[in-house]
């Protein structure tokens, strides 16, 4: 039953990636500007600049060349980048393993930090520990990631130097030193999430906290422990599942500038070259990607949620 | 006589809001003795789920119960006990069963899963043991098919089943003593009566005591023998339940039966006037005089002493 949810969760998703395919094909050719002109520079003589737009299909009317766009995507075709000169596919491909790595090691961090951080905060309410707790996670909702990055990078990587400031060395090769790289900018990446996730988890377990069935758990003698880590806590991590879910958006798009200030070569500076370039099929191919991880993240969630819930209906 | 199996001497819990003290129990005392059952009545407010509470110690800031109190268990003050003692008393020798049963079972686990945890937080049992006695227990407070109920999640049952697991909860321990807060109140009225019946037959079969708290003066009569009658934090009038309730010698209690409503009798109900007064700012004296229609400037000046009438029949009035 559990199999059969996922796998009509799944299905459920294609009408939506149609929807974003289509949507990232209109948007781009709305946009002023032409992306053959840019690629040959104004200096280019009008027969070249025809022969590219022929050779790129931009020659046809807009509907065959939507047509003709679904037709590659459903065999995994996303076209030829114009600045790279390479199969869109391939370019995303190479780069995905570098920018998961910084967004799975951004929400480890957050996660990792501030569940503890907010149960802790719940369970001292008021006192100065739990005041001290909510501050940090004030500091990192409300500093901008790239503000985080300048601090970071300052104090840590230029005047204890401590931690390398940019680069990336990937974790196959070498995990450790990988991981110094990402450190500071999942840290700088995941601050916002963290600041989030800790809020959301503390008023979360003080309400459950306050609940009957945990009354009566006590009344029941159960051990302490016993009701906040198991009873307790299960209920309490509903919303902060949620919270981390769509949270997961804002670490793709900070990925952005965060890999452009880290110097790192993920999609989001690829994303950020290929705006700079109107690399048409780049762009169309970054933009079903981040789609794509956005609605997996939104599965997992609901997975989750079902796994937690019972009161969750698989139908 | 020997002990009693319960004593409460001058318990007083006050709640310290940021409004002011709240002196939700303000000395009341009671006894209780083995295999019996006393009712505890009064309107909502009058500090009776408190005094519940605090007899299980389960008063938390800005609650406090004062020093002072003393509540007497098996010859063991209550308020003594280390807390890790205490947590060993707490559904093992006294359970509670709760008002709302719709919310004090934990939605995220089975029935199972729920019951074996608290019979095994007492009980040196192995899981499979242990999940034998809960289907013991289901079948005991008259759940069907309790060999696949057990897997099933709250959500699963309805209201009154779920107070049938709740009591089954409470009964696995064998404990000297339930109390029972409004154990029916959230429940439709046939499921009341079921729900009374089955408290009353495990109270005999397992020869528990019973402290049943209500304002439901119709069901009382059912189950207790005594009944206590609370306002404001203190105790009004003690007695026998069917002499209590066929002469209620306090104006408060009188009060309380002419606002029960009467399906033989049409006609007009005659409710108490006036509110219950502010927690915060109760009135001296006497705590009911503002809404007594025999209230004197005695009444209001000094608390009436709590007098024995006659054998196990106390007021605290100055009628008598």
């Amino acid at each position: 039953m559990r199999t059969e949810y996922i796998i009509n969760r799944l299905i459920q998703v294609l009408p939506v990636m149609l929807g974003i395919i289509t949507l990232a094909f209109v948007m781009l050719r709305l946009a002023p500007g032409d992306p053959i002109t840019i690629y040959m520079g104004v200096r280019a003589s009008e027969e070249d600049l025809q022969y590219l737009r022929h050779l790129y299909g931009f020659d046809k009317p807009i509907y065959l060349q939507y047509i003709d766009y679904l037709k590659r995507i459903a065999v995994g075709d996303f076209g030829t980048s114009i600045s790279y000169q390479k199969p869109v596919f391939d370019i995303i491909l190479k780069r995905l393993p570098v920018t998961l790595s910084l967004v799975l090691y951004s929400l480890g961090f957050s996660v990792i930090v501030a569940i503890p951080a907010g149960i802790y905060s719940a369970l001292h309410k008021n006192r100065i520990s739990d005041h001290i707790v909510r501050f940090i996670s004030l500091i990192g909702v409300s500093i901008p990631r790239f503000f985080t990055a300048i601090l970071l990078i300052y104090m840590l990587g230029y005047y204890l130097e401590i931690l390398p400031i940019s680069g990336y060395v990937p974790l196959r090769e070498d995990f450790v030193k990988g991981s110094m790289h990402l450190i500071l900018p999942a840290v700088s990446l995941g601050g916002a999430l963290m600041g989030y996730t800790m809020r959301v988890m503390r008023s979360s377990m003080l309400e459950v906290l306050g609940e009957n069935y945990i009354k009566a758990a006590r009344a029941f003698g159960l051990q302490e422990k016993v009701v906040v880590w198991r009873y307790a806590l299960r209920n309490a991590l509903l919303p902060v599942i949620t919270i981390i879910g769509l949270q997961f958006s804002t670490l793709l798009g900070g990925s952005i500038i965060i890999e452009e200030i880290f110097g790192i070569e993920g999609i989001g500076r690829l994303t950020y070259r290929a705006l700079l370039a109107r690399d048409y099929p780049l762009i169309q191919g970054v933009v079903i990607y981040y789609s794509f991880l956005f609605l997996l993240s939104v599965i997992i969630v609901d997975v989750l949620y079902a796994i937690i819930d019972p009161r969750i209906k698989y139908e | 006589m020997t002990d009693p199996l319960l004593s409460v001497e001058n318990l007083r819990t006050y709640f310290y809001t940021p409004y002011g003290v709240v002196k939700a129990v303000n000395g009341v005392n009671f006894e209780l003795e083995s295999g019996k059952a006393l009712g505890i009545i009064g309107e909502s407010g009058s500090g009776k789920t408190v005094t519940g509470l605090s007899i299980m110690r389960l008063i938390f800031p800005p609650g406090k119960i004062l020093k002072g109190s003393r509540i007497m268990f098996q010859g063991e003050d209550l308020l003594l006990k280390p807390e890790n003692e205490m947590r060993s008393v707490r559904g093992n020798r006294i359970s509670m069963v709760f008002q709302d049963p719709m919310t004090s079972l934990n939605p995220v686990f089975t029935i199972g899963e729920q019951l074996t945890r608290v019979i095994q937080t007492h009980q040196d049992l192995t899981k499979k043991e242990a999940i034998e006695k809960a289907i013991t227990l289901l079948k005991e407070v008259g759940i069907s098919d309790p060999e696949k109920r057990i897997k099933n999640y709250p959500h699963q049952f309805s209201g009154g089943m779920r107070q049938r697991v709740l009591i089954a909860m409470a009964i696995s321990c064998h404990p000297n003593l339930i109390i029972a807060d409004e154990p029916t109140t959230a429940l439709d009225v046939t499921t009341q009566a079921k729900i009374i019946e089955l408290l009353k037959d495990l109270q005999r079969k397992i020869g528990t005591s019973l402290i049943f708290i209500t304002h439901d003066l119709a069901l009382i009569s059912e189950i207790v023998s005594e009944v206590i009658v609370m306002y404001c934090g203190m105790i009004l009038e003690r007695g026998e339940v069917d002499e209590l309730l066929s002469e209620p010698l306090h104006p408060y209690t009188e009060g309380l039966l002419h606002s029960l409503p009467d399906v033989n009798i049409k006609g007009d109900l005659q409710p108490i006037e006036g509110t219950i007064p502010s927690p915060i700012n109760p009135p001296s004296g006497c705590k009911f005089h503002p809404r007594c229609k025999h209230a004197t400037v005695e009444c209001r000046e000094d608390v009436p002493e709590f007098k024995k009438i006659r054998s196990d029949r106390y007021v605290s009035c100055i009628l008598y």
